[in-house]
Formats: C-alpha cells, sequence, structure tokens
C-alpha cells in the first residue's frame, strides 16, 4: 500500500514536470470592480479578458465558474452561455430547484491567444415563454469571481531565444516571470551597485507592467568549484566535459528552469561565466538572449538549460548604457539574439519622464494618446475607457478647465433610455439622451470640464453608453435591437489647460500613484534608495522596479547607495532595521523608527483618524502633530513606511523611511507592499501592514509642505498662499493700514492747509 | 524767514518720508493684491476683509476723532477688494471658445473695469469732502464791495416765471448801487425777430416785447443779440461784453435766489483773489418724475441732485476742481475775460469754462448752503433731455479738452474732472450689465468663466465692499438703489446720445431744459417702449435660464449665478415702470414743508395764531391754534420773513377749513408790487428754510432699510398687477366665487 501511494505521488510529479507549472488563478484577478457581479435583464454579459504571455504555452485550461440564479427562472430556456474567444465552449443550464451551482469548463487549448483573451460569460434568463418584461427584476444571476477560479497549465515554448521574447518571459499575463535574479561578479563595481542594477530591475519591472516584480541581486563565484558527480565513472572532469559545464549557466543558486536570469558585468567581471568567444563579441555596450543547455551527465541533470539575459560591455559606463537601452527599448523589433549599441540619445531621465505623459496646455486626439475607435452594436450597456497620464505635480489654477472635443454618433430607431454619460476618475460630469430616433452626429461635442476633476498621475475618462431598442407599442412585441449602433471616433480630442508643478507633500498615495517625488515633469532630479548594506540590496531593486512600473517610465535619476550616510539632497528612501536606522537624524520627525520608537498615537493627536487627499486638503486646519510617545520595542513582523520633509536637504526633498525588524522581514514586507492589493492602498504618510491584504494602520502624522518647480514661482505662490491664507491676509491688512496711515496723515495736512486760507 | 525756510524743510522731508512709506506699501500690496490664492482661501480673506469694513464704515459715520482715519482704511480696503476682483478676473477668468464669446466675454469685462476706476475716481474724490464755514459781508465796509451783475439768461421760458426770480434778484442783500440785474433774452434776437417763419418772427417780436416791458416794470436792464450764437454761453458773454461788473452772478430763469446769496458768496471772493467761482447748490423745489411718479418721497427721502451738491462738490472742492454748473455761481469778471468768457466748446459751457481756469491756476469754492431754488424737468421726457445734454457734454469735453492730460492741472483735479465726466459713460457698462446674462441664458456664450465657490469669494466681496463703502460716503445723499435705478432709466437713451457724440463730438446742440410744465392728466410716457422691449428680452433670459437649469444640470453654478443677475435686472426694470406713468399734478408749484408761526387776520377783524404746514409760491396749508376759530373767505396773513427781515402782510383767500383739524388751505392773492416781492422773499428767498428741509430728507438708512425700500416701492405695482391677474384667472376657472354685483 505504501509502496503504491509512493508511486502515486512519483507519477503526479512527473506529470507535473512533463505538463510544465499548474496555476490557479481567481477571475477577480482579472476584473477590477466588485467581485461579485450580477447580470440582470433577459440577456446580459460579462467579459473577462485574460492576458497571456507570448512564450507561455498552455497545456491544459479549467474554468471553475460559482453561479448563483434567481429561483425565478424558466428552465431549459434559461442559460449561462461560456465562451472563449468568441467561440462557445459551455452551456449551463439555470435549474430553478437548484439556485446555486458550481460548474467546469475546459477551454480548449486551441482557442488560446498570445496577448488577450476574453473570457464571455453570458447569460439567457426568461421567467416566461411569451410576454415577458425583459428588465423584470427577477431575471438575474449573480456570478462570484472570487470563487470562480482559472486553472492553467503551461509551459515555456520551444522558440528561439531572442531579445524580443524578453518581453514574453517579463509579461503581465499568464506564464509571465514573477521574479528574477541579477548575477554579478562577487565584488562589483559600485557603479554597477548604484546605477546598472537598479536600471535593469526597472527595465525587466516595465515589461511585466502592473505585475509585481522581485528583484534579487546574486553573485556568481569567480572560481566557482566543479560539482560532485554521483557517476564514479565521471568523476574525472574531461575537457569537454568541462568545456559543456562551462556554457551552462552553473552558477544558478536556484532552480531556475523555464525562468530568465540576468548576468551584469563587463566582459571582463563575466569572465568565470562566459566563454572566450562569448567574450570577445563583447566590444562595446552589449546585450544578449541567450538559452544555456543544460548539463547531463547520463540521465541526471546537473545544471538545467534556461534562459540568460546579458548585459555588458567592455567598461562600466558601457555596461550602464546597455542596462539604460535595455530599459528603453521595444523588444519586438529585436528579433535577434545580441545587439551592440552604438550610441543612443534622448536617454536622459526628464525627457524619458516627459514622453509618457500628456504635457499641459496641448491638445491630443485620442488617436495621439493610443486610444481606438469604437463601435458599439446592439442592445446593453457598453464602456469606452481613455486613460491618459497627467504629470504627478500637475496643478492647474481654480477656475482651469479641460475641453473634451468628442466625435461620436450613433445610428436611427435607437430607443428610449439610451444615454451616453461621462465620468473622469469616477466622477460624473455629463450626460446626454441618445434621442433622436433619426440618428445623430456630433462632431467637436465639447465638454468643458473643471480641470480639478484631473488629478496628477493615472486619469480616466470612461463614456458609458446604455443602447435600448425601440418600443414597438404592441404589447408582448419586441422590436429587435441588432441594427443599434453607437460609434466613438479617434479622432476625439482632449485640450489641457496650462498647469503648474507643485505638489503637496508627504503623500504616499500620489507616491503611490506616480511615483513622485521621484518622477516628476519638469524636471528629474536625482533621487536615492539607500540601504545600510548589501542585505537590504533586493528590497531596493525590487521597490525601485515598482516605482518604474507605476512612473511607465525608467527612472534614470534614481541610485542606490549603500551606506549609512544619506544624502543631504533629493528625495530619498532608507531601507533599514531599526538598529540601523538610528544613525538617520529623526529629532525633528513626529515620528520616528530607531533603536527607541516615537509614535504619533492617534489618540494623542487631533489628526488620530484623518488621512486626507492633500492636494485637496482645503481645510486648512493644523496638520501639526501634538503629541508622541517614546517607546523602546521592536517591530516584529510588520512593514513601516513613513515619508517626512527631508531634514537635511537644502530644497524642499522628502524622506522616506521604509523599516523592519530584519532585514529578511523588510524583503517579505516589500513582496507584500509592491503587490496589486497592497500597493494601492497606500496613503498618508504612515502606513503600517504585515500581509499583502490590507494596512494595519494608514496615518497622517506630519506637517504638509509644498514641492514645486523652481522655474514656476508664481503657482507655488498660489498653492502657499492658499494653504496659509493668514499670511495673505495679514500681508493685506497691514499694506492697507501702512497707506491709509500715510493718505490720512496727508489729506489732514491738505485740510490744514485749505483752512489756513479762510 | 529761517524759520520759514526750516518748516519748509521739514514739510518736504515729511513728504518724502510718507510717499516712501506709501510707495513701499503700495508695491507690496499691490504684489499681494496680484498673488494668486484659491477660491477657499480668498473667500476667508474677503470676509474678514469685509468684516474689517464694515467696522470702519460705522466708526466713520460717528463723528469722533479718528473719524476719517477709519474712513480712509474702509476706502482703501474697498479700493484693494475691487483691484483684487479686477485683477483676478483679467488673470484668470478670460476664456473662451469662439470670436463671439471673445468679444462678449471682453465687453463684460470692460464693463467692469469701467465700473472698477469710477468707483476709484469716486473713493478719492469723496475722502475728505471740505465743509466751509459760512461767511458774511456783514463786517464789510460796502463802500469797498465789488459792483456785482446778476444775469438771468432766458430762452423760451414764461414771463411768470421770470419774474419770479428777477423780484428774488432784485431783494438780494447788497448795495443797490453796486447791484445790477440783467435779463438776457435769446428768445428775442434779432436773428428771431427777423426768421423767414413769420409765425416764430411774431412770436419773437412779441416775445421781446413782453420782456422789455417786464424788465422796465421791474427796473432791470433787458439784453438780446444779434445772433442765437453759442447758446447759453453766446448769451451770457454777449451781455458781458455790455457790462462792467466785477462779479457776475448768473441764474438760470426759473433759479430764484435767497435773499442771502451774495452775502454769503461774495465774501470768498474778496478772501482770495485767485478765485474765479463760488458755485452754490441748486435746490430743487419740485420733485423729478422718478421722485414723483416712483417715490412719491420727495419730502423724505433725498433728492437726485443731493448726493452732487451734498457731497461730491464738497469732495471736489477739497481737491480744488469743485466746478461751475451753469447757475447759482458768482464768477470773477476779470478771470473770465481771460478765457474769453464762459466757453461754447461744449453743450456743457459751465464744466467747460472751470477746466478753462483751473488749469490757468485759478481757483473756485463751493459754498454748501441751498441759496437757489430752482425747478426740476416736471415730465420723463424732459428730464432725458437734459440728461442727454449733461452726458453728450462731459463727454465732449472728454473729447475736445482731454481733462486727463491738461496742462496745468493738478493731478487731483484731473482725477476730479475724470471722476465727473466717467460717470456720464455710465449707459455703455449699464447696457452691457443689463443685457449680458442674456448671451448666456439665451445665447449659450460663456459669458463669466468662474464657479459658484470663485463668486462668492471674489466678486460676492468686491461688490458688498464697494456698496459698503458707498453707503458710507453717499448713505446721507443717496439710498441704496438709488443710483441703479437711475442709471437703468437713463441708460439706453443716454447709449444712444453718446454714441453721437463719440462720432461727431463737435455735433450735439444747446436744448433748454422745458421746465415749469405742468400734468393736468396721467399718462404712460412717450420713452416706454424700449423699457418694454428690455423687460421682454429679460423674461425670455429668465425662462430660459430655467430651461438651461433643467436641461444643463452640470451647469447649474454658473446659470444660478447669472439668473440672479437676470433677476436682480428684471426687479430693477418693473420697479422702473412705475416711473414711466406719469401721474397728474395738482399744484403748479410744489409745497415744501414750513413751520413758520402765522397770524391770520379776518376781515371780521379777529386774529388767529397758527403755524404753517406747507408753503408755495401759490398758497399755503396751515394749523391755526384755539377753538371756535370762525373763518373768512378773505384774510391776511401775517409772519416773520427771515428773508426780509420784518413782518411782511400776505392777502390770502381761504379755499378750505377743516374744522375738525383747525386747518385750512389759502391761495396767496397779492395785489400790491410790495405785496408780490413779500410772497416772493417769504416763499422762496428764505435759505434757512432750504437747508433745513435739505436736512430733514438727508438722513442715513441702512442698506438692507434703502433696498426694502425700492424694492417695496417698486414691487408694489407688479405685486398688485399680479393679484389682480391670479383673482382673475381664478375667477375665469371656477376657483374662486365671483364677486355678487349689486343689480340696483
Amino acid at each position: 500500500m505504501k509502496n503504491n501511494w509512493l508511486t502515486f505521488f512519483m507519477l503526479l510529479g512527473i506529470s507535473l514536470t512533463a505538463h510544465g507549472q499548474s496555476h490557479v488563478y481567481k477571475l477577480s484577478d482579472f476584473v477590477a470592480g466588485d467581485s461579485i457581479v450580477r447580470l440582470t435583464g433577459s440577456s446580459a454579459s460579462l467579459e473577462v479578458a485574460i492576458p497571456l504571455s507570448s512564450v507561455a504555452e498552455i497545456e491544459r485550461a479549467i474554468v471553475q465558474l460559482d453561479v448563483t440564479s434567481s429561483q425565478a427562472l424558466l428552465k431549459d430556456r434559461s442559460q449561462l452561455f461560456v465562451r472563449f474567444n468568441n467561440a462557445t465552449i459551455g452551456q449551463i443550464a439555470f435549474d430553478p430547484t437548484r439556485p446555486a451551482l458550481t460548474s467546469e469548463v475546459m477551454i480548449p487549448k486551441s482557442l488560446w491567444r498570445k496577448g488577450f483573451n476574453t473570457l464571455s460569460l453570458s447569460v439567457s434568463q426568461h421567467y416566461a415563454n411569451q410576454c415577458e418584461d425583459g428588465g423584470a427584476s427577477e431575471l438575474w444571476s449573480e456570478i462570484n469571481l472570487y470563487n470562480s477560479t482559472l486553472t492553467v497549465e503551461n509551459t515555456v515554448n520551444d522558440n528561439r531565444f531572442t531579445l524580443n521574447e524578453l518581453s514574453g518571459f517579463f509579461n503581465p499575463g499568464i506564464g509571465g516571470q514573477r521574479d528574477v535574479q541579477l548575477y554579478t561578479a562577487s565584488e562589483p563595481n559600485p557603479s554597477v551597485i548604484e546605477h546598472t542594477l537598479p536600471l535593469i530591475a526597472q527595465a525587466l519591472a516595465l515589461r511585466n507592467q502592473y505585475q509585481p516584480l522581485v528583484v534579487k541581486h546574486a553573485v556568481f563565484a569567480d572560481n566557482g568549484g566543479l560539482p560532485t558527480l554521483e557517476d564514479d565513472a565521471q568523476d574525472t572532469w574531461s575537457e569537454e566535459t568541462l568545456n559543456r559545464y562551462r556554457r551552462s549557466a552553473w552558477y544558478l543558486d536556484a532552480d531556475s528552469r523555464d525562468r530568465v536570469h540576468v548576468l551584469v558585468g563587463t566582459a571582463q567581471a563575466l569572465t568565470p561565466v562566459l566563454t572566450e568567444d562569448e567574450k570577445k563579441q563583447i566590444d562595446g555596450p552589449f546585450l544578449k538572449a541567450q538559452r544555456t543547455p543544460a548539463f547531463v551527465i547520463g540521465d541526471e541533470v546537473i545544471v538545467p538549460a534556461s534562459y540568460r539575459l546579458i548585459v555588458s560591455g567592455t567598461s562600466d559606463d558601457q555596461v550602464q548604457d546597455a542596462a539604460t537601452i535595455l530599459s528603453v527599448m521595444d523588444d519586438a523589433i529585436n528579433v535577434t539574439s545580441q545587439v551592440k549599441i552604438v550610441s543612443h540619445t534622448n536617454t536622459t531621465a526628464s525627457s524619458l519622464q516627459r514622453n509618457r505623459i500628456l504635457m499641459p496646455d496641448n491638445h491630443y486626439t485620442f488617436e495621439d494618446m493610443g486610444v481606438s475607435s469604437a463601435v458599439f452594436r446592439g442592445k446593453g450597456s457598453f464602456n469606452k475607457r481613455v486613460s491618459f497620464r497627467l504629470p504627478a505635480d500637475f496643478y492647474v489654477i481654480e477656475n482651469a478647465s479641460v475641453d473634451l472635443l468628442l466625435d461620436f454618433g450613433y445610428g436611427a430607431s435607437i430607443g428610449p433610455g439610451s444615454v451616453m454619460n461621462v465620468t473622469v476618475n469616477g466622477e460624473f460630469v455629463h450626460g446626454l439622451a441618445l434621442d433622436n430616433t433619426h440618428g445623430q452626429v456630433f462632431r467637436n461635442y465639447k465638454l468643458r470640464i473643471p480641470a480639478r476633476t484631473f488629478k496628477g498621475g493615472v486619469n480616466i475618462i470612461d463614456l458609458d453608453v446604455v443602447l435600448n431598442a425601440p418600443l414597438a407599442g404592441v404589447p408582448c412585441s419586441i422590436v429587435a435591437s441588432n441594427h443599434l449602433a453607437f460609434q466613438l471616433n479617434n479622432s476625439s480630442a482632449i485640450i489641457l489647460p496650462d498647469a503648474g508643478h507643485v505638489s503637496v507633500q508627504p503623500d504616499l498615495s500620489l507616491f503611490s500613484q506616480t511615483a513622485y517625488p521621484f518622477a516628476r515633469f519638469a524636471s528629474a532630479p536625482h533621487t536615492i534608495v539607500a540601504v545600510p548594506s548589501h542585505a537590504f540590496f533586493d528590497s531596493a531593486l525590487t521597490l525601485i522596479g515598482k516605482l518604474a512600473q507605476v512612473a511607465q517610465t525608467p527612472l534614470l535619476n534614481i541610485r542606490v547607495s549603500v551606506g549609512t550616510q544619506v544624502s543631504e539632497e533629493g528625495s530619498t528612501i532608507v531601507l533599514g532595521t531599526p538598529d540601523s536606522l538610528s544613525e538617520l537624524e529623526q529629532t525633528q520627525f513626529s515620528t520616528a523608527i530607531a533603536s527607541t520608537q516615537k509614535w504619533s498615537y492617534r489618540l494623542q493627536n487631533t489628526l488620530y483618524n484623518h488621512i486626507r487627499t492633500m492636494t485637496n486638503d482645503k481645510s486648512f486646519r493644523g496638520m501639526e502633530v501634538d503629541g508622541y510617545t517614546v517607546q523602546e520595542s521592536e517591530l516584529g513582523e510588520q512593514g513601516i513606511l513613513l515619508a517626512q520633509a527631508h531634514p537635511l536637504s537644502s530644497e524642499k526633498d522628502t524622506l522616506f523611511i521604509l523599516a523592519a525588524q530584519t532585514p529578511d522581514v523588510l524583503n517579505e514586507r516589500v513582496k507584500d507592499l509592491i503587490s496589486l492589493s497592497l500597493w494601492g492602498q497606500l496613503a498618508g504618510d504612515f502606513f503600517a501592514w504585515k500581509d499583502n491584504l490590507a494596512p494595519t494602520l494608514a496615518m497622517q502624522v506630519s506637517s504638509k509642505y509644498e514641492v514645486g518647480e523652481t522655474e514656476d514661482r508664481w503657482l507655488y505662490l498660489r498653492l502657499w498662499f492658499s494653504n496659509h491664507p493668514w499670511y495673505w491676509l495679514i500681508g493685506f491688512i497691514v499694506a492697507v493700514l501702512a497707506i491709509s496711515t500715510v493718505l490720512y496723515f496727508l489729506l489732514k495736512r491738505r485740510n490744514k492747509e485749505i483752512q489756513k486760507s479762510w | 524767514m529761517i524759520n520759514l525756510d526750516e518748516s519748509q524743510a521739514t514739510r518736504a522731508q515729511y513728504t518724502s518720508l510718507y510717499l516712501s512709506v506709501l510707495i513701499l506699501a503700495s508695491l507690496c500690496l499691490g504684489f499681494l493684491l496680484l498673488a494668486p490664492v484659491d477660491a477657499l482661501a480668498q473667500l476667508i480673506a474677503s470676509f474678514i476683509v469685509l468684516i474689517v469694513i464694515s467696522l470702519c464704515t460705522k466708526e466713520a459715520r460717528h463723528t469722533q476723532r479718528y473719524q476719517f482715519y477709519f474712513r480712509t482704511i474702509a476706502l482703501v480696503l474697498a479700493i484693494a477688494l475691487t483691484a483684487r476682483y479686477l485683477l483676478w478676473r483679467g488673470i484668470y477668468t478670460l476664456s473662451y471658445a469662439d470670436v463671439l464669446s471673445c468679444i462678449v466675454v471682453w465687453l463684460l469685462f470692460i464693463a467692469e473695469i469701467y465700473a472698477g476706476v469710477t468707483s476709484v475716481l469716486g473713493a478719492i474724490v469723496n475722502a475728505y469732502p471740505l465743509t466751509r464755514p459760512l461767511q458774511t459781508l456783514k463786517e464789510v465796509d460796502p463802500a469797498t464791495l465789488p459792483s456785482v451783475d446778476v444775469m438771468i439768461p432766458s430762452y423760451n421760458e414764461d414771463a411768470a416765471i421770470l419774474e419770479v426770480t428777477i423780484r428774488a434778484a432784485k431783494m438780494l442783500e447788497y448795495p443797490k448801487d453796486k447791484l445790477h440785474i440783467h435779463l438776457l433774452d435769446d428768445g428775442g434776437t434779432d436773428e428771431k425777430i427777423n426768421a423767414e417763419n413769420p409765425v416764430k418772427s411774431a412770436a419773437a417780436k412779441a416775445r421781446r416785447h413782453d420782456m422789455q416791458a417786464l424788465c422796465q416794470r421791474l427796473g432791470i436792464h433787458y439784453h438780446t443779440r444779434e445772433k442765437n450764437e453759442f447758446a447759453k454761453a453766446g448769451n451770457v458773454n454777449s451781455a458781458i461784453q455790455n457790462t462792467h461788473g466785477d462779479l457776475i452772478a448768473i441764474l438760470d430763469a426759473d433759479h430764484v435766489p435767497t435773499t442771502d446769496f451774495l452775502d454769503r458768496t461774495v465774501p470768498w471772493m474778496l478772501k482770495n483773489k485767485k478765485v474765479f467761482l463760488v458755485q452754490t447748490p441748486h435746490f430743487m423745489a419740485n420733485p423729478d418724475p422718478v421722485e414723483r411718479n416712483y417715490f412719491t418721497a420727495f419730502s423724505c427721502m433725498p433728492s437726485e441732485n443731493d448726493m452732487f451738491y451734498g457731497t461730491i462738490q464738497k469732495g471736489l472742492d477739497y481737491w480744488g476742481s469743485s466746478f461751475f454748473c451753469g447757475s447759482a455761481a458768482l464768477l470773477r469778471r476779470e478771470h473770465l475775460d481771460l478765457v474769453g468768457g464762459i466757453s461754447g466748446e461744449s453743450i456743457t459751457e459751465d464744466a467747460e469754462t472751470a477746466l478753462d481756469l483751473h488749469k490757468m491756476g485759478y481757483e473756485s469754492v463751493y459754498v454748501d448752503r441751498p441759496m437757489v431754488s430752482g425747478l426740476a424737468p416736471e415730465t420723463f421726457d424732459a428730464f432725458i433731455q437734459q440728461r442727454m445734454r449733461w452726458a453728450q457734454g462731459m463727454t465732449q469735453i472728454l473729447l475736445l479738452k482731454k481733462p486727463y492730460k491738461t496742462q496745468g492741472l493738478k493731478w487731483y483735479q484731473r482725477v476730479g474732472y475724470m471722476s465727473s465726466i466717467m460717470f456720464w459713460l455710465f449707459p455703455f457698462a449699464r447696457v452691457i450689465f443689463i443685457l449680458m446674462p442674456l448671451a448666456y441664458l439665451v445665447f449659450g456664450l460663456q459669458v463669466y468663466q468662474a464657479s459658484l465657490l470663485e463668486v462668492i469669494a471674489f466678486t460676492i466681496p468686491h461688490v458688498v465692499g464697494a456698496y459698503m463703502v458707498s453707503t458710507m460716503l453717499f448713505g446721507r445723499t443717496r439710498w441704496p438703489l438709488v443710483s441703479e435705478l437711475y442709471e437703468l432709466l437713463q441708460c439706453m437713451f443716454l447709449l444712444h446720445a453718446l454714441v453721437k457724440v463719440l462720432i461727431k463730438p463737435r455735433a450735439p446742440s444747446f436744448v433748454v431744459t422745458p421746465k415749469g410744465e405742468s400734468l393736468d392728466k396721467t399718462y404712460v410716457s412717450p420713452l416706454s417702449s424700449v423699457f418694454y422691449w428690455l423687460l421682454s428680452l429679460l423674461v425670455i433670459a429668465f425662462f430660459a435660464g430655467v430651461y438651461k437649469l433643467v436641461t444643463e444640470p452640470l451647469l447649474w453654478e454658473l446659470t444660478v449665478v447669472v439668473m440672479l443677475w437676470n433677476g436682480f435686472n428684471l426687479l430693477l426694470l418693473l420697479s422702473v415702470l412705475s416711473v414711466l406713468l406719469e401721474r397728474k399734478q395738482v399744484r403748479k408749484q410744489a409745497r415744501l414743508p414750513a413751520t413758520n408761526s402765522v397770524v391770520l387776520h379776518m376781515e371780521n377783524e379777529q386774529g388767529w395764531v397758527g403755524h404753517l404746514m406747507d408753503l408755495s409760491l401759490g398758497g399755503a396749508m396751515l394749523r391755526l391754534k384755539g377753538e371756535g376759530t370762525t373763518v373768512s373767505e378773505h384774510a391776511v396773513l401775517r409772519s416773520w420773513s427771515h428773508a426780509l427781515n420784518r413782518y411782511v402782510n400776505l392777502p390770502v383767500i381761504v379755499l378750505d377749513f377743516d374744522k375738525k383739524q383747525n386747518t385750512l388751505r389759502v391761495r396767496f392773492v397779492p395785489e400790491t408790487e410790495e405785496q408780490k416781492n413779500e410772497l416772493v422773499a417769504f416763499t422762496l428767498c428764505d435759505s434757512r428754510r432750504w437747508l433745513s428741509f435739505q436736512r430733514r430728507r438727508m438722513r442715513e438708512v441702512s442698506y438692507w432699510f434703502g433696498a426694502k425700500h425700492v424694492l417695496g416701492v417698486g414691487l408694489k405695482p407688479v405685486y398688485l398687477h399680479t393679484l389682480v391677474l391670479v383673482g382673475r384667472l381664478a375667477r375665469k376657472s371656477g376657483l374662486m366665487a365671483s364677486p355678487v354685483k349689486d343689480k340696483q
């Protein structure tokens, strides 16, 4: 019996190996918003977009649905249709006697496509055979996306590993890589640590788009010893065996099968891991995608095959150049395994940041923004989302407005209740009844939207369209709705007002949305991630990768600094433990983390539970913290992220402190922090967490201050006066009093002179 | 000599210090006014500033040591708020989508700039009104007094009106050998007598004959001339060439002087040889059409020209720029000769003459005592005609004389003249303010690019601050909203007149304002049609606004603001409709309150003591004391005349006697020349009576009381109309029972 069980597990293991990796995803991972979706009416549909990496080969995929339906639904006529890329793969009948059901549907391998795949869940719901009200409240069914799952087994395809495949490995879709190891020589040059590795971390994280990427730094041994072979006959290493071994990725300290790792360093530094031929190829900034062979002795795989990316050059500067190009290059056009960079331009930090955003005081068509035209047909609710980025420190005057010029039209014979609603960042800004039965076409349909509706960072304009069929006017007669049509053209445009570059700090919410102040618009001052020792380096790289994802551009202005000295200039993130942070000047802080902690407990302050969007904070209430407690304790398993004014900087910079009790705990907490679920919850200027679900505490504990671009002092002044109206008022009254007093004396003197003449 | 030099040096030192502080503080204030602030912060600051203004204006209205200090603070604060508003408007709100919007937006902004500039100029002018002490000639040796020519220019006025004026002029307290009265008749010139039209020619001949007879009878000089060139100015200049008095007093035909007119004005000429003008107020003895038709409150609220003569002229006097108002003034011949007499380039020859002499360095004096009573235009038509002349004349001065850059004028005199002139450009701004809501509500043009919060933070404090300061400056002489009402009434007509002047600055000709017209029936003014059109437009705008509010809920903030604005215009327009209803005038002369003690001698030689209740040239109402009064039809009224400084006996006919109240109405029936003179002196030649009457109606009211009064009076007819109409509709629909008609 025991042997049977052993055999079973062995077979299972072999099976998994043969069929690649198996992953279970919740459908709610692919859908924004509520995890329970209710489909109402006689017909309704939910579309779930499932991304698939270009290097992934799906072996097996099963979708399991958790559905609850109304008991009023008519059996046989009420069904849930499961379609994948428009092909029907399952039909689930609703049974009024069994309102809750769980159903599994296999997704045929052949239906999967690289990129986005659409899983459609459509319902046809009826409570009667005739004379049915299509909008009756009993026509509903619910799909619990959190409980519904997609189980996928996938492998990496057998294509040649070229640079264009990088975007397949580092991809937000299924099959994408979620962690990466960066290998350097054991004692890399400081510039590699400071600049090159952060750049590579950003380059790969950017390819992952929104999916977190955990970055690890490892070193290969300069004189790597040979492994001990089990087969005594092969114990002696022949030349040929040694060459084969050297060609393999022998230095990998973890199983990196089907995954890409990165080798970073000059050709000289990479000598232990490259062959002479490979080294000769490196005569400038150099990028190479390479598939290393497995090192097999007999049946034993000593070193598995792997994918590696070489970022190299003949000098450290060239390695950094190669990393820079890796962070900006479009993989799709590099259908080759290696490139040598001859020269590059316009790869400065500020120009790259500027290229990712819409510039204020400009006119952009949707086409310019990469938004396609949309055509909606038939009855139902439709949405067209236009997403764009504004500078993180986007600051407009009170009455500035953004003009939205829409080009759209709808067809004839449209029914009552057909509307187009426009929302900006979830705020309703316009509604239009589509009520011309002859159809209508609009060109430059102008919506003047207050610019304060928009914010720094990602902005979303949603155009929600509801198309209804006309009423038949005869009972129990339904007019077909396939003639209904709505079209939104991408010639539609947005006109942005002039804006300044001012931000209120500290603000973790803005940090999470835009990576501000590490990513800016008008300039890219140097910023730093400071780590006390190499033990914190992985956390730093992972965090830098996340910042690049948030900024959607490589942050060339960011560098890693190792040591306990914190730079006096530039916004800084200091990683550390209470012990390492003891050397940091924190006396001015209302909350401090060191060997003794200074906590501003909520009940000690009037601000105890207030987190406000600082840029919209018009209350002008004092933001000073009244009280705090100094104590000796440990941080335990939690991570703490603090943001305060940089105490040493001559400019107004922000100092972030990211702390945990030990480097390992910090690494785990950073992984939690960059997760999709927790990163979006960053708020206030004090953030504590223990897992990736929710913060344990988020507060606002520091005085706010403004950070602005020095060249636009006028707008900066506006913000300052707006936050300190009393200064304006006092100045105003004093000036008026001075003028009045002088005028009074002059008037009185003239009056006396006139009276003298009497 | 050394002391004088030291004093001057100290003074110059202080002046430099003051100016340095002033410039520095102004720079700081300028920076703060330009400094951008978000609406909510501005809202907080603005409302605190408003509270400070309110406290300062309250202190400034009380007589106390620092009264003028608080007044100055309030003025500077309000000017700063206005500047802040205009800067904000100019920098942040002038956005537009198309050419039409651009035009509309800029028109509105220019109108606002105009309003801002005039209020700033007004604040400077009225910062420190000058109150001069009363002077008299009692102590002066009559032999040293200058000779005076009293000139009464006339064009087509009735002999009866002129007779009263001439009789009063003859009774002026001044050495008779040095007082010469002249009637300057422009209605009987050679040009008119030789007119081709025989009817006109005959009428001119008859007028010359009548006027000559009148002058002969009253013992004054008659003047006429060959041609009617340069209207009133030419008439006076012609007479100046034929007379020799050192001083010249000019009185309009209907301007009856009190006996102390020269006694109070000549001393200022004696004190300072550089004084070319002593101007006194024009006291109107009858209500203008607005006062009569709209307020019916002539005797209890300030008259329209009280603001000018009671406040603005005093302010101008402080700045040495009070100007000649055409009548009720004393001029020095020597100075007039320097500029060739009264100037005639514009149709407001008076202000133009003053400007010419001011720029030569001569000085003017304003004596704030009503010593001339005149007649206001009786009809709305005549009222508009008069205002059109003033507006055109002042605009001509602006265009032809350019007082803002006239050499010789001090900066403050330029401010004074520009303030007086710019006021008359109000029709442009007022019309824009009336019509602008339509541009948005009806035509959908973006006229005002601001959120509700910004309007509350910037616009409302500016408007409220301006009103507070206006009440502080003019509270006693102008009730709230009255200015708006007068401007609204005049704007459409004056706009037309101003445009004509702008196109052809020399084209307008002098038109004599009709005076002494009688209204024997109630009728709607022929000028009403333009107001009906305006009213229709504003009602359309109101409904368009309601529609916009329903159909475009996202624009509700702006729509509400513009609808409130339109509603204010509509309210004013509705209330002016009652002005256009010319009400019947029962009496020829308006009776003004009087309190003189009188004794009424009856035919049966009984004498009854009592006091006057009101008085006019035609008659009086009096209340007798005691019981058992018996009244005869003919009687003699005996009372002390302050003007003549003796008792007068005036024959009267009793018209009506109310035994219950013991009051009776009498009509004067003077028989002899002496009695006629006494009647004029008793009724019209006592400046103390005018002063007391003026003080009685010049009282300060709160803003809310004034606004309530104006709107209440204006809305009453609308309210009554609505009641009647609703009642009629209700009866038609059967919701309300019809009143039972008495068949008998």
